[in-house]
């Protein structure tokens, strides 16, 4: 099980991942966490809300309500051009941790 | 049992204790919550599982409720709540909901526009009475000296004082910065060069000294304020006028003669701008004071008695001027008075007379003088607080409607309430909005409102009796208060529905659990309590003052005011008075012909008296009439006799009434003798005593009053009175008895008219008073119906099945009735409940104003309820026999 703050920390560049694949509302978005993650990353449901409200407030995320006469109404949440950037940036960073850790793993332990 | 749905409810209850959430993050996760039992039981988990797993999954709710609430915890500013896109949303679902339900918009547009409606007309006529000679730029600086007096049978105030008082003021204190009088006369008969043997016959004259244009700001179009009404027989006329004498030509310069006088001309010296309907000083032409040399002489008792107007300088303390102008009474009046009364000062004032002279500012003067001889009817602020608190009454009706109609047709928008806050209104966004839907309501009425003021307004001026100074339009202060007054009024209409609509839960529309109409029922009662009070206290106002109206102008007053035609100025008659007399008896249908000084309800001049070997003096009112004036007016005596012919000595005899022989306090009056300072040193004899009867007005008590016999062929001017015999045949008689005055008054003007007509002016102000009420008693009623049936019809409808229901269950007609109208008719029960006593007090509070006042009876305030009671039975009946007698199948097959 991946630790808590490890998830936290992770978790906006999960969302605006998600969201670069196309609209989707909080139940479906933490669906789909849970299945990549294989369930190895446990979220409490809820934390998510606070998370999507503020990224919508950062505007890296947009929310639209999309009622229907024959389905329940949905909440929607798309990436924005600001989110896209973030985006990239964020993944760069993951990337350099992970090359800082790749080499980490490489060095042999010294005597 | 588990139930979901109130477990899911009792869940999103712990997350609406925390502010963090609004409608839509409430909805959102509730929307979660559905989604994740779903796939729970799709997955086989029971129901209860389902729930119970999804919720812990869902986690820690107040951990969420903080890390939520930094994001939306901001400043709640004007701003956040109205962006300027939503309020163009706001403008069209406003229109679009009025389009939808048209017909209870039109009934809501409609009350408020008559409700805004009478509400301009009041507040105009108001706006107009408290103009009162503010027009002139020193009207803070102008006073008028008034007089008042004590002797020991009364107390008078008059407006006007002493002719040379103005003169004296001006020489005496320094304050003084000007002053002017004005002395009006009466009817006057004005010849031009043009007119012939026609005359103009014109009583809107005005003699004024020549500093007139100094103290008032009475426009003069032509001609020199300062020189205009310097030289004696200067005349100005004002526009009107001198269009009417004459047309188009330069008036300057031009002939006028008054009173056929041909040997002595008046020129015409300028033209001023019409008289303001808002000034107490109305006139058609100004006449130079210096005329005639009467009225400049030194007499202070002697001289004609003038309205004075004094203007101030700026520093001057009025109060304290006051003060010293007392000292004139005993350096100018007292000389007079012992000439007159051989008494001197102290023994005057020993025996309780006072003369005094005070202050009135000019503004105060049409509103609040309580004198006698005003140039013209003064209003009463007590009725501008009625005609206010009319105003206000039918106003708040009109609002009630619209507050009621909009709550009970909160099920309506509930819908579009649930949706707007879900997706992210504020509450202050939806109050916002719906106020902005009731400003738009109400700026519509006050347009709509505005057009019928002014189509009305010659209704409205016809029923208060006079011309108003000023409309709606005629300054932009009016135009910008219809605004303030439709900002108002959306505000006052709109603040409760919003309050109201904004409160609904999308959770309650969203299930259905809304009840349709019957929230904030209490409220809605007591807004129809409120209104149903408010048009039975105006109701019974209006019946208490048109009874006593009723009583005054129909009751026994002391003498017959029918049947009896006055001709004014007989003594152009000259010689020819007893001649005339005897012609006119010579028509069956006259049975009686008088000639006296004064008529009941005009104003009387005063006689002091002393019983012989008295010192006391009673100074009473006074009238010199002919032999047969008993007969004419239909006096009783009580003792003794009237004036007879066959009593030659009657010239120096006396008929007073109880009133007068009860000052006295002789035990029989007839036979005592008495003296005069009129008669000198001879003695006069009472001969008869006539029973009271009403010579003034009756708002004040039957003062004593002394007859003295009128010489014949006098020069006095007065009234002939004709009392005609019968009903019939008037106009004929009439016709007789000017053809008459012509033969013998060799073609002079024929001016009468019939006294009843003209006793009854005295009532004027009640009588406008009563119209005024009744109208608006009406007015107030219908709006309020309009309500109760727009209410009705509301129930009706959301009711609708409920009726079809127990139609089909057997319910009859009366019963369905009984149902729908019990609630309506508890109502108007405890409106009439709280609307009696207050209906007493406020009628208690008019009827002050009169010295005889009626009682009121039980049966008015049952009759008044009744009224309403009527009015509201039938609108309502309409309705609900409608409502009832609709085939249930209709109304049934709907689902």
């Amino acid at each position: 099980m991946i630790p808590k703050n490890l998830t936290a920390a992770s978790t906006k560049l999960i969302i605006l991942g998600i969201l670069r694949q196309g609209n989707s509302y909080g139940y479906l978005i933490i669906k789909k966490i849970k299945e990549l993650s294989g369930g190895k990353m446990k979220y409490s449901d809820g934390m998510l809300y606070p998370v999507l409200h503020n990224l919508e407030k950062e505007g890296l995320i947009q929310s639209e309500w999309v009622m229907q006469d024959d389905a329940r109404p949905r909440k929607y949440y798309a990436i924005t051009e600001n989110g896209k950037k973030e985006l990239v940036a964020e993944r760069e960073h993951w990337v350099h941790v992970n090359s800082v850790l790749e080499a980490i793993w490489q060095l042999k332990p010294t005597k | 049992m588990f139930d979901l749905e109130k477990e899911i409810t009792q869940w999103l209850k712990s997350f609406s204790k925390h502010r963090a959430f609004d409608h839509g993050a409430l909805w959102e996760m509730e929307l979660h919550l559905r989604d994740h039992i779903e796939d729970l039981m799709a997955s086989g988990h029971s129901e209860q599982a389902a729930f119970e797993l999804a919720v812990a999954e869902f986690g820690d709710i107040n951990r969420m409720a903080d890390e939520d609430f930094l994001n939306v915890k901001r400043k709640t500013t004007l701003r956040s709540v109205i962006h300027a896109a939503m309020v163009k949303n706001y403008y069209f679902t406003a229109i679009r909901h009025f389009i939808r339900h048209r017909n209870y918009f039109l009934i809501n547009i409609s009350g408020l526009t008559m409700g805004m409606a009478c509400f301009i007309m009041i507040a105009l006529y108001v706006a107009n009475e408290l103009s009162y000679d503010r027009f002139h730029s020193k009207a803070n600086k102008i006073y008028r000296v008034n007089t008042k007096f004590t002797n020991p049978n009364g107390s008078g105030d008059r407006a006007v004082c002493h002719s040379p008082l103005a003169r004296t003021m001006l020489n005496t204190y320094p304050e003084v910065e000007s002053a002017t009088r004005v002395l009006r006369i009466g009817t006057l008969r004005i010849g031009t060069p043009d007119s012939g043997r026609e005359h103009y016959s014109e009583d809107g004259i005005l003699y004024t000294d020549s500093t007139f244009f100094d103290v008032f700001d009475f426009k003069l179009l032509k001609g020199n304020p300062k020189t205009a009404l310097v030289k004696p027989a200067s005349l100005v006329l004002t526009e009107t006028y001198a269009k009417k004498y004459f047309g188009d030509q330069d008036p300057i310069g031009k002939q006028i003669t008054v009173e056929d006088d041909d040997r002595f001309f008046y020129v015409v010296t300028g033209v001023v701008a019409d008289v303001p309907a808002n000034s107490h000083i109305q006139f058609d032409m100004l006449i130079s004071l210096s005329t005639s040399a009467l009225w400049n002489n030194d007499s202070w008792i002697a001289s004609s008695a003038m309205h004075t107007y004094v203007m101030l300088r700026p520093d001057a303390d009025a109060k304290a001027l006051e003060k010293k102008m007392q000292d004139m009474v005993y350096k100018y009046l007292g000389p007079e008075i012992a000439h007159y009364s051989g008494l001197t000062m102290a023994q005057w004032e020993k025996a309780g007379g006072y003369t005094g002279y005070y202050l009135i500012p000019l503004k105060n003067i049409h509103l609040y003088s309580t004198s006698t001889e005003e140039l013209e009817p003064g209003g009463r602020i007590s009725y501008l607080f009625i005609y206010a608190l009319i105003a206000l009454i039918i106003l708040f009706i009109a609002i009630f409607n619209f507050v009621n109609m909009a709550t009970a047709q909160s099920a309506l928008r509930a819908k579009e309430v649930g949706v707007r806050k879900v997706v992210g209104s504020t509450r202050g966004g939806l109050i916002f909005q719906f106020i902005l839907e009731s400003v738009i309501v109400s700026m519509l009425a006050a347009v709509v409102a505005g057009i019928l003021v002014t189509w009305l307004s010659p209704l409205f001026t016809g029923l208060v009796g006079k011309q108003l100074a000023f409309g709606i339009a005629s300054h932009y202060a009016g135009l910008l208060s219809l605004v303030a007054l439709a900002i108002i009024v959306g505000l006052l209409a709109g603040a409760y529905p919003a309050f109201v609509l904004s409160s609904i839960l999308p959770i309650d529309v969203l299930k259905g659990t809304l009840h349709k109409g019957t929230r904030t029922g209490w409220v809605r009662n007591f807004l129809i309590v409120v209104q149903f009070t408010a048009s039975m206290v105006i109701i019974i106002a209006t019946m208490v003052v048109y009874q006593q109206l009723d009583f005054m102008l129909t009751r026994n007053l002391g003498f017959n005011k029918d049947n009896i035609l006055v001709i004014q100025r007989p003594d152009v008659l000259k010689e020819g008075q007893e001649a005339f007399k005897n012609a006119l008896l010579a028509n069956p249908n006259i049975s009686a012909v008088a000639h006296s000084n004064t008529l009941p309800g005009k104003l009387y001049p005063q006689r002091s008296y002393r019983l012989k070997g008295n010192d006391e003096s009673f100074v009473f009112k006074f009238n010199h009439v002919s032999h047969t004036f008993r007969e004419v007016m239909g006096l009783e005596l009580v003792a003794g006799r009237f004036f007879s012919k066959e009593h030659r000595m009657d010239t120096s005899a006396v008929v007073i009434n109880e009133a007068a022989a009860k000052a006295f306090g002789v035990e029989n009056p007839i036979g005592q003798q008495l003296t005069s300072p009129w008669h000198g040193g001879d003695l006069v004899t009472i001969v008869g005593v006539v029973k009271d009867f009403n010579f003034e007005s009756l708002h004040s008590k039957i003062e004593p009053i002394a007859f003295e016999l009128m010489p014949e062929n006098s020069n006095q001017g007065g009234f002939i009175t004709v009392r005609m015999s019968r009903d019939e045949n008037v106009r004929e008689t009439v016709q007789f008895i000017e053809s008459t005055w012509a033969q013998h008054s060799n073609g002079k003007l024929f001016e009468a008219f019939f006294f009843d007509n003209d006793y009854e002016k005295l009532y004027q102000s009640e009588i406008a008073t009563g119209k005024v009420l009744l109208v608006f008693a009406s007015l107030s009623i219908f709006i309020a119906c309009l309500g109760l049936v727009a209410l009705l019809a509301y129930t009706v409808a959301i009711r609708k099945k409920e009726i079809g229901v127990r139609k089909i269950l057997g319910a009859g007609m009366g019963s369905l009735v009984n149902l729908l109208s019990a609630e309506v008719v508890k109502l108007i029960v405890i409106a009439a409940l709280v609307a009696w006593p207050l209906a007493y007090l406020g009628a208690q509070y008019w009827l002050q104003n009169f010295v005889d006042q009626i009682e009121i009876k039980p049966w008015l305030y049952l009759s008044a309820t009744g009224v309403v009671v009527l009015i509201c039975g039938l609108a309502v009946s309409l309705q609900v026999v409608k409502a009832a007698g609709e085939n249930p199948v209709h109304s049934l097959r709907q689902d």
